[in-house]
């Protein structure tokens, strides 16, 4: 359907282009937006790269939770079982049903680490490896 | 701006200022302010108390503010309070609550010397030697800060309630999650630790808020010189914690991430200037939890600002973006949850 270079290719060289043809040029504002674009790019050449199919860690740590079979029946479709999981999650922790555990490590920790882990290595990988906060940031 | 715009601008301020003539070059729209809009006035004034070359600021709406902030008139108002108190702000000169200059509120304010740029004040080496007395100069204007007490009589439009502030904030926490289309269970595991942690501390004052790099500004080319605290729009009465607490997360440090206060300075130097200024200490050892909600704070905000992009009603990269951050925010709550339990463990 679609022609070549695919999607995933297009971006990486539109990154790569922004950064070694574009950037040297710009200094000020102008250099700040075009940061803010590679950091944009990148975030989109990840999750092009990653695909639709649901974090497995995620679903994993899920199942830990609430059973392999819950996190099957979360779901018709496998895209709405984490939204819906984290719905239920959410609701739980707001009632207050797993105040024993905050902090202490176990299923529902685990749960939470595993989905911040699965958005970080999309938005910023960086800050997995060196706990840095993405630049520019709002100033 | 329009050449006519302009033109009304001028009438209006030369009688605000007592000016018999006064004249701006094209004003210039400044860089940053997700929530309002700056313009940089340059005036020459003839006659009354301020004739001669004025550097002014005008502050006034962007096209979509955010709910929780104050107008503009409140602003001003906050602005005059805090200039009465000492507090190192650009002095307010002129307000304009109708929008009948601009069609829309407005108000203009001395512009001060030097950089808000969060990367000079955290990150610049030629400020390194000076640090000490940057931070301890801040711990003094926030003292002078937290010195406006509930009862001001300018300042009754600031809500008080019963809660204690952390108890209020818990609570816009959960309404404010809500407001969201998507779940978010690492926030609500947040909310729940600051439910079981908060101090019981009543004590009030006026926090300014948004009190970090970014909004501070200083003169490089003058040691480093405080010139000015900006941004009061998100102004409440509060627990004077919770000022220290913002500052402090790592969330603000911009990378500097040893020197606590902001990446400027360090606490001590800051517990210093603060007591100097205020007299008596605040509840130095709650500061981890009022840490914990500013990130929690943070990662909300950044939540609800990706959503004003998505909403169509303000396209922005850099909202964009910041919708993106929060789970870098998230990661630093679920990580200090999981440190102050491991301390509390080892201690007992």
């Amino acid at each position: 359907m679609f022609d070549e270079p695919s999607r995933a290719a297009l971006l990486a060289v539109t990154e790569e282009s922004l950064k070694t043809d574009v950037l040297p040029a710009l200094d000020g504002a102008a250099k700040y937006a075009a940061l803010m674009v590679l950091n944009a790019i990148g975030i989109a050449r990840r999750e092009v790269a990653a695909g639709y199919e649901p974090p497995r860690h995620v679903l994993d740590a899920y199942a830990d939770l609430y059973g392999q079979d819950n996190v099957y029946h979360a779901g018709f479709d496998a895209a709405e079982r984490i939204p819906n999981l984290n719905r239920h999650l959410a609701r739980e922790i707001r009632d207050g049903e797993h105040d024993d555990e905050l902090g202490e490590p176990g299923p529902v920790y685990d749960v939470l680490r595993a989905l911040v882990i699965e958005r970080l290595k999309l938005s910023n990988p960086r800050f997995l490896v060196e706990s840095e906060y993405s630049q520019p940031s709002r100033g | 701006m329009e050449q006519a715009e302009i033109e009304v601008l001028e009438r209006w301020l030369e009688g605000e200022l007592g000016a018999d003539f006064l004249r701006l070059a094209p004003p210039a729209k400044m860089s940053g302010g997700a929530v309002q809009e700056n313009w940089r006035l340059d005036a020459e004034v003839t006659g009354g108390p301020h004739a001669g070359s004025l550097p002014l600021v005008l502050r006034t709406d962007a096209p979509s503010g955010v709910s929780i902030s104050h107008s503009r008139a409140h602003e001003f108002a906050l602005l005059k309070a805090a200039f009465a108190a000492g507090v190192t702000v650009p002095e307010p000169l002129a307000l304009d609550a109708d929008g009948k200059v601009l069609r829309k509120p407005a108000y203009v304010m001395r512009r001060a010397a030097g950089t808000a740029n969060p990367r000079t004040l955290a990150r610049d080496a030629d400020l390194d030697p000076h640090r000490p007395a940057i931070t301890e100069a801040l711990g003094r204007e926030l003292a002078r800060v937290h010195s406006i007490k509930p009862g001001h009589a300018d300042l009754d439009f600031l809500p008080l309630d019963e809660r204690s502030p952390a108890r209020r904030r818990i609570d816009e926490f959960a309404a404010q999650l809500d407001a969201l289309p998507d779940a978010h269970p690492v926030l609500e595991y947040g909310i729940r630790w600051l439910h079981h942690n908060a101090p019981d501390s009543q004590m009030t004052a006026l926090g300014h808020g948004d009190f970090r790099c970014g909004n501070l500004m200083i003169d490089p080319a003058d040691q480093g010189r405080v010139t000015a605290v900006l941004d009061w729009e998100f102004a409440s009465w509060s627990d004077p914690m919770e000022d220290v607490g913002w500052i402090c997360a790592r969330c603000w440090r911009f990378g500097a991430d040893d020197r606590q206060v902001g990446g400027i300075g360090n606490l001590e130097d800051f517990i210093r200037g603060y007591e100097a200024e205020a007299g008596h200490a605040l509840e130095w050892e709650s500061l981890p939890f009022w840490e914990m909600l500013a990130t929690i704070r943070w990662a909300i905000i950044a939540r609800h600002q990706g959503q004003r992009h998505l909403s169509g009603k303000e396209i922005s990269m850099e909202l964009a973006l910041t919708g993106r951050k929060a789970a870098e925010m998230e990661y630093d709550v679920l990580a200090q949850i999981r440190q102050i339990a491991d301390a509390k463990a080892e201690a007992s």
